[in-house]
């Protein structure tokens, strides 16, 4: 009787020790599937696109303000950068289901690998589970950068390092190719959340984070590759193809278009940090007091109000 | 989180309403970020029969402040 005792409370010591040390296995969230993109968040950054000049909330500093400024949309229009890929600060704001796999050591089982599917403009991130370390600094910059992650309870931690200089905004913003990246994803039932924690040294005074969700969605259209890109032009042919479309400093005609459609300060136009807070408002509060538009002169298109014409855009013209 | 049983009121201050029937169902979740701060992460799924087709999802995130000297709450408004 005292030896069956003995071998029970063996077996359950050595049951728990499995339990406890094997805690890690348990710990990994299943992430795999295609995640459809959750429309309504970000609308204005992938439908319509943001506004030249709208630089409101990023933590941009004066060589970011500077370098977004001397953005040309024309650029768009050199055949060598329509089919650039973004970086893979792109799945934050970008308008695509995401679809997520794994690899699996075929002996361990366990999974060395998680992987978020390329877009049409952006390469696939494979997210290294096994430990390995980020490469050296001077190693090369892919598209994907460099991913590694680590659970803390059930949420996916991904460190991205080895980005290539790209675009932050679609409005010209950029970031630098010694920007970094920390992401948090968590599992809710049927929704993928992640925070961004996006860092650049050479463009951002204070990290610029984001949020984003998608839905679990098997019908989502969505691949894992990115499918051949063939350059087109979506925009006006450049007249002159021996030049980089850009504008030297104080010579955007655009600049400052954003602010004066909405009747904003310049000031929160041109964005940095202190934009990001509540308490620029009070900054602006003895200075600035809102003005409606005497009259619509934009987006103007679908109003009940027939004495309202439809206008696209900033020219004013019915269209 | 679940809440329901809220008095009717407006999403957005440009007038988007939301009825009594509305459902929200929110999700918290707390990290530290690199620098040591910590941030919540909100994901809201909303449900209203009355003015809304499908369910609207969307996140926030929010940055803890040392102290609560930012803390300075205004009255509402529904002007511009």
């Amino acid at each position: 009787m005292i030896k069956f005792r003995i071998f029970t409370i063996t077996n359950i010591i050595v049951l728990l020790g499995t339990l406890l040390t094997s805690g890690p296995a348990f710990a990994q969230i299943d992430l795999s599937g295609v995640w459809g993109f959750v429309r309504g968040q970000y609308g204005q950054e992938n439908a319509g696109g943001s506004d030249i000049g709208d630089f409101t909330g990023i933590p941009i500093n004066d060589e970011g303000r500077a370098v977004g400024l001397s953005f040309s949309a024309a650029q768009w229009s050199e055949p060598e950068r329509q089919c650039q890929y973004y970086s893979p600060r792109y799945v934050s704001t970008g308008p695509f289901a995401l679809n997520v796999w794994s690899d699996t050591d075929p002996v361990t089982g366990r999974i060395v690998a998680w992987n978020m599917g390329a877009w049409i403009d952006k390469d696939i991130v494979t997210v290294w589970m096994d430990g390995r370390p980020h490469p050296s600094v001077n190693a090369f910059h892919p598209y994907s950068g460099f991913a590694t992650g680590t659970w803390e309870g059930d949420t996916l931690v991904i460190r991205t390092t080895h980005i290539k200089w790209s675009v932050l905004r679609i409005n010209g913003l950029q970031h630098s190719d010694r920007a970094t990246m920390t992401q948090y994803i968590v599992r809710h039932g049927d929704l993928l959340s992640m925070l961004t924690y996006f860092e650049d040294p050479v463009y951002l005074s204070e990290p610029f984070v984001l949020s984003s969700v998608w839905q679990l969605n098997p019908k989502a259209n969505s691949s894992r590759t990115s499918p051949a890109c063939e350059p087109i032009n979506e925009s006006p042919r450049l007249e002159n193809t021996s030049i980089v479309p850009h504008y030297l400093p104080g010579k955007n005609p655009f600049a400052n278009d954003y602010a004066r459609y909405y009747n904003l300060p310049l000031e929160a136009a041109q964005g940095g940090a202190q934009t990001m807070y509540p308490e620029f408002r009070k900054k602006l509060k003895d200075v600035y007091h809102y003005v409606p538009p005497e009259k619509c002169t934009r987006y103007c298109c679908d109003s009940p109000d027939p004495a309202v014409k439809c206008i696209r855009d900033g020219s004013g013209q019915v269209r | 989180m679940s809440t329901t049983h809220v008095r009717p009121g407006y999403f957005r201050k440009n007038g988007i309403p939301y009825s009594a029937n509305v459902r929200m169902t929110e999700f918290w979740d707390l990290f530290t970020d690199p620098s040591g701060t910590q941030r919540i992460m909100i994901t809201q799924q909303i449900e209203d029969p009355e003015y809304l087709y499908r369910t609207w999802i969307t996140t926030y995130n929010f940055k803890k402040e040392p102290d609560a000297s930012k803390w300075d709450p205004t009255p509402c408004s529904s002007r511009w």
